[in-house]
């Protein structure tokens, strides 16, 4: 067995994650999330042209947009998902 | 690791507390930045503001943990058992509220000035949700979700619009 040991000294600053930690929490995202909704933290704004994301995004409305059917997501949807999401990889 | 084979790995004496305290971390800076990137829409949309934001909310989860950290380094028999999994739970939960937090930022970054909580599909609500629930009041005066008895329990969220008295947008484009 290890030792105990201490806590860790406070942190002072937390920097913001690099795009390394957003890439592995975009993965993360996608590989479990409902399927439904992968590619919902890669969604384009709902102005782009010729988007090819799964998802669009009214900045305005705060809403995402399915790209293909047009279907707008409610929040409560979103939430669910991200339950589930965070369910599926804290081991819940 | 997983938050359940996190905790089984303290018990059985695999890891330190420091090593814990650190995957710890670890685990709610990759939950909050899920909830921000959630929040605004996705990666594109973040501004360094926002990480800003989510770095000052951090730092208060970070906080709370090292004084859980400094509980059961101080008494491992009180803690080394179900109670260490039942209190890491709540960070689990710490991050639906800064999802709700930072949609509810973003919000009033979009001009909308009032909100509306509303009662997740549980039977689990507090006194504390059920007061506050069903009505239209300024922007940012309501209790936080997570600020309950409850803590998020309730999966309680919270809904915005911008009132018929602003200014800034027109009819039509209110939702």
């Amino acid at each position: 067995m290890k030792p105990l040991g201490k806590s860790l000294p406070p942190v002072k600053e937390i920097a913001p994650p690099s795009q390394q930690e957003q890439d592995a929490v975009i993965a993360s995202w996608n590989a479990n999330c409902p399927l439904f909704y992968v590619g919902l933290m890669e969604a384009d704004s709902i102005d782009s042209k010729n988007s090819k994301a799964r998802f669009l995004y009214d900045k305005l409305n705060l809403r995402y947009v399915h790209r293909k059917t047009g279907r707008v997501l409610t929040q409560h949807e979103v939430n669910r998902a991200f339950i589930v999401w965070t369910n599926k990889v804290s081991g819940k | 690791m997983n938050l359940a084979e996190l905790a089984t790995a303290l018990k059985e004496g695999r890891i330190s507390i420091g090593e814990w305290e650190s995957a710890m971390r670890d685990y709610l800076r990759s939950q909050f930045t899920a909830a921000m990137e959630l929040s605004k829409g996705g990666r594109n949309f973040i501004t360094q503001s926002d990480w800003g934001y989510m770095g000052s909310a951090l730092k208060k989860q970070y906080a709370f943990l090292g004084g859980f950290a400094k509980d059961i380094a101080n008494n491992p028999t009180a803690w080394l058992n179900g109670r260490l999994d039942a209190r890491m739970g709540l960070y689990k939960e710490s991050a639906y509220a800064a999802l709700e937090d930072f949609r509810r930022r973003e919000a009033e970054a979009q001009g909308y000035d009032e909100e509306m909580r509303l009662l997740g599909a549980t039977d689990k609500h507090c006194d504390d949700c059920l007061a506050v629930e069903g009505r239209w009041e300024p922007i940012g005066t309501l209790p936080a979700i997570g600020d309950s008895v409850c803590i998020t329990n309730c999966k309680c969220e919270f809904k915005y619009r911008r009132s018929a008295n602003n200014m800034l947008f027109a009819p039509g484009l209110n939702p």
